[in-house]
């Protein structure tokens, strides 16, 4: 409605288009030259780069799998995610209905404080504080692991997820609240019986969300996660997720070379794989939209 | 209206920032095209990098500029950059382009070598990779020299165990660290013993030799091949194994008898420039061998 | 009587969630503090670094100068970009299907890894065009990555600004750009910076994408565009990694962390940085729904 309004100032206009057309231009830009420099790879390789166990670029001809690596991601955003999900329910809820005024006064700047801890200063802390816990504790026999970087990764999502639920349990309406009151059940029934339920699109959002994060940090996970190129069976075991691979060898890769190649198709996958949780989200978003149109 | 004089200055802030970007940008390439780049960019190997950053660390405070190492250069301040990631990222980088002299702590393949035809390479050190182990691991005392064939069958996980290699030694897995691929360590130590065999997958990759020597330090378990070098700067942290008897020790490295050395190089892709000389020649001097000595490497002798 | 027993332990449950996260908060804070405070001094902070290994002692000057230096570039070449791209979104391409597209776009790409951008940002600007491991290609990389971050925030703004006068203004015959010159940007002011300072902490603190663009492990920082530098959370997991020193790491941590908090707070203080701004820009997409939480 604005918009045709708004387009009779033709200059103005115009330099808005080309603006937004360039930057978008750019950013979109991202995706096709990682796509096309992968492109090599994808050609020679094909489905093994991605079914590949064996990755050994400096053999001839060279060995391209990124199945272990895959894996790890997946092993350290999922972990992640689960560990954060309970912790985040719980910390949620309670900023939301439970919390005294001044331990919520404290504790949201604390939070919010906390989404903006770059990766790196968690992975520095978390290494020297709980590789050598996990040593002691969990009895591996180097304390770098998938699980130790998933619960790295756990405290560094969980600010989104405290957030966001937060945030969906403050705009929920608040008739629900007041009838429930009303009828006498007690505010711990309130949340998980009536909040939670109707904020579950919210919740499976913003995992979804912190999913994505999870699988593309990389600080964290390249000084936790141990760098082994073994296919990993357990949570426990080490691992080399892929943004961990690209850091580590871009510089070595010359170009040219199916190697270099081979590390923008990692980064493709990685790109794909956060982009279809992005999509996800954003057709949720429609769905809010037309559906629980709330307020 | 205030909030609009705070725009309006911003705008101009912004703007005469981006004229200042600009114009230090054109300066500096006017300068480049005429006079050869007043930096000096280095960068490879993780064992190499940080000897020569302190070298371009001693070279800058004590010349400030050019025209006090040699009078007919202009009076420019001396700028030298040390970036690591690996002799392979040396030797791509200066192929690239995108570096002036390579560093890399392992001889210059061929197949690299002819595509730099006029490349100069200059030996700057002679190092050694030890195979350390924590100086709290029982192997020192009951087994302190392994053989070639040992260590590769530990390397490439066909003895997971320090039990396997020495029933006296605890039913323990070994922790075997090695730098990726492209560390010049990684590769030499593939020439020189696995000959061929590939590195277990179970080991543990690290960054940079910095990174694996404090792995070794840290974990009693693990075992490494590290360079001498980081041995000599954390005395008592970490205990070198000899190999096949022979203990890597300065003598015996230099009279061939351990097996695992291996040269630091300082290399260009053409014929260095008057200043990337100097900074070489000052690396090479008798103040640029002391670091190197400092740091636990040997210098070469001249 | 069973809602009872529940009732106690979930209330239970909701505590020690929220205990573990403030332990947590505590347990980086004091860590850092307490192995970092002993080196904090102003030696600290204007020295170069020294020492064999270089960084074992000395100071982080040139690394607190090469942070700066990313990110005031990456922010000036994002923003007049940023702020355009968002007036288009919010207010000039409502309605088109190209403005629509535009705005997925950024949207989805809001989630790029940070290390994928280091990755195009090496490929494009420091081998295609020759610019070399560079402040230039570091501070271009920060700046497509901390972008979609800023459109968003932005558009938040300019929407909600949007809500509150166009029609009115549009009624009363303003022309577009007056009004967005002379009523939509001085009331918005506080939410473009507020999204500003959060777009430049995000810079600050990102070590993967210079990582591979922009950084040296030693660097005198002279501020030129087309030479290396130093940063200050490359220097930390250069100084922990390398095992140069615990220390110094710790203390340039807490460098790095006081002065992302000196941007946080600037952002509270200029009153925009709402109770979950910092969620709302990654999150936006599911939070859309609640309008009413925005309530800007």
């Amino acid at each position: 409605m604005f918009g045709s309004l708004l387009r009779k100032d033709k200059g103005v206009h115009f330099l808005c288009l080309a603006g937004a057309t360039f930057s978008t231009l750019l950013v979109v830009s991202v995706f096709i030259f990682i796509v096309r420099e992968s492109w090599p790879a994808w050609k020679n390789y094909g489905f093994t780069l991605l079914v590949g166990e064996e990755w050994n670029p400096v053999s001839h001809p060279p060995a391209l799998g990124l199945a272990p690596m895959i894996a790890s991601t997946l092993w350290v955003a999922i972990g992640a995610t689960l560990l954060a999900t309970p912790l985040g329910i719980g910390a949620g809820v309670f900023l939301a209905e439970f919390a005294p005024s001044w331990v919520g006064y404290f504790l949201r700047p604390l939070i919010n404080l906390l989404t903006g801890i770059p990766s790196v200063i968690y992975g520095f802390v978390g290494a020297s504080l709980l590789v050598p816990l996990a040593e002691k504790f969990l009895g591996i026999n180097s304390g770098e692991s998938l699980f130790t970087a998933s619960l790295v990764l756990a405290i560094m999502i969980l600010p989104y997820l405290v957030g966001t639920l937060e945030g969906a349990f403050r705009a929920l309406p608040k008739e629900y609240r007041e009838a429930a009151l009303a009828l006498g059940v007690s505010p711990q029934y309130l949340v998980f019986r009536i909040s939670l339920p109707l904020s579950r699109k919210a919740l499976l959002a913003s995992l979804l969300f912190c999913l994505g994060r999870a699988a593309g940090e990389t600080m964290a996970v390249l000084m936790l996660a141990g760098d082994v190129r073994l296919f990993p069976l357990s949570w426990f075991a080490k691992g080399e997720p892929l943004s961990a691979l690209i850091a580590l060898e871009t510089g070595t890769a010359a170009r040219g070379t199916v190697y270099y190649n081979a590390l923008f198709a990692a980064g493709l996958v990685l790109l794909l794989l956060v982009f279809a949780i992005n999509l996800a989200l954003f057709s949720m978003k429609r769905y809010f939209r037309e559906v629980v149109k709330i307020d | 209206m205030p909030r609009r004089k705070l725009l309006s200055c911003i705008a101009v802030i912004l703007s005469i920032f981006c004229l200042l970007s600009g114009c230090g940008k054109k300066g500096s390439q006017e300068t480049g095209a005429v006079h050869p780049p007043a930096a000096i960019k280095c960068g490879g190997s993780s064992t190499l990098a940080p000897v020569i950053s302190k070298c371009a660390d001693n070279f800058t405070e004590k010349y400030k500029t050019w025209d006090k190492v040699r009078p007919q250069l202009p009076p420019d301040p001396i700028i030298i950059f040390v970036s690591t990631g690996g002799s392979g990222f040396g030797v791509k980088g200066v192929l690239d382009g995108v570096l002036d002299i390579g560093l890399a702590s392992r001889e210059i393949k061929p197949e690299e070598r002819e595509k730099m035809p006029e490349g100069k390479i200059f030996k700057v050190g002679v190092d050694a990779l030890a195979i350390a182990v924590h100086p709290q691991n029982p192997i020192i005392q009951v087994k302190p020299s392994l053989t070639p064939e040992e260590l590769k069958k530990i390397f490439s996980g066909e003895i997971k165990k320090w039990k396997e290699i020495d029933p006296r030694l605890p039913d323990r897995p070994i922790v075997v660290c090695v730098r990726d691929v492209g560390g010049g360590a990684a590769q030499v130590f593939d020439e020189l013993v696995m000959k061929g065999t590939p590195v277990s997958k179970e080991a543990l990759q690290l960054p940079s030799m910095g990174a694996l020597a404090s792995k070794v330090m840290e974990n009693v378990d693990a075992i490494g091949y590290v360079s001498t070098g980081l041995i000599a700067q954390n005395p008592g942290k970490l205990k070198p194994l000899q190999v096949e008897g022979v203990d890597p020790t300065r003598e015996n490295i230099l009279a061939g008898k351990y097996k695992l050395a291996r040269p630091l190089l300082m290399f260009t892709r053409g014929e260095p420039d008057e200043r990337q000389q100097l900074f070489i020649d000052y690396v090479l001097s008798p103040e640029g061998q002391k670091v190197i000595e400092e740091m636990g490497f040997i210098p070469v002798a001249r | 009587m069973r809602w009872f027993w529940k009732d106690r332990l979930i209330l239970f449950f909701c505590w020690s969630a929220a205990i573990f996260l403030g332990m947590v908060i505590t347990v980086i804070g004091v860590y850092l503090g307490w192995k970092g405070i002993r080196c904090l001094n102003w030696e600290f902070i204007w020295d170069m670094p020294k020492g064999t290994p270089l960084g074992k002692e000395g100071g982080i000057y040139p690394a607190l100068k090469g942070t700066l230096y990313l990110v005031f570039f990456s922010i000036l070449f994002s923003f007049p970009l940023a702020l355009i791209t968002a007036l288009h979104i919010s207010c000039y391409g409502t309605g088109s299907r190209w403005g629509e597209f535009i705005n997925l776009a950024i949207q989805t790409m809001s989630g790029n890894p940070s290390i994928v951008t280091g990755l195009f940002g090496y490929s494009l600007f420091v081998v295609s065009l020759g610019y070399g491991i560079s402040l230039l290609s570091g501070s271009l990389t920060l700046g497509i990555m901390v972008f979609p971050v800023m459109v968003i925030t932005f558009r938040e703004a300019l929407l909600a600004a949007r809500e509150r006068f166009m029609l009115v203004a549009l009624s009363l015959g303003v022309s577009p750009w007056y009004l967005f010159r002379r009523v939509i940007l001085p009331w918005a002011w506080p939410h473009i910076a507020g999204g500003t300072l959060l777009a430049m902490g995000y810079a600050a603190g990102a070590t993967a994408p210079i990582m591979v663009t922009a950084v040296a492990l030693f660097s005198p920082t002279t501020g030129s565009l087309r030479e290396p530098v130093m940063a200050l959370p490359y220097h930390i997991s250069i100084l922990f990694s390398q095992h140069i020193s615990l220390e110094k790491a710790s203390g340039t941590a807490l460098v790095l962390l006081i002065l992302l908090l000196l941007i946080n707070l600037t952002a509270m203080l200029i009153g925009a940085f709402k109770r979950d701004l910092a969620c709302l820009v990654w999150i936006s997409p599911c939070v859309e729904g609640h309008k009413s939480d925005i309530s800007l």
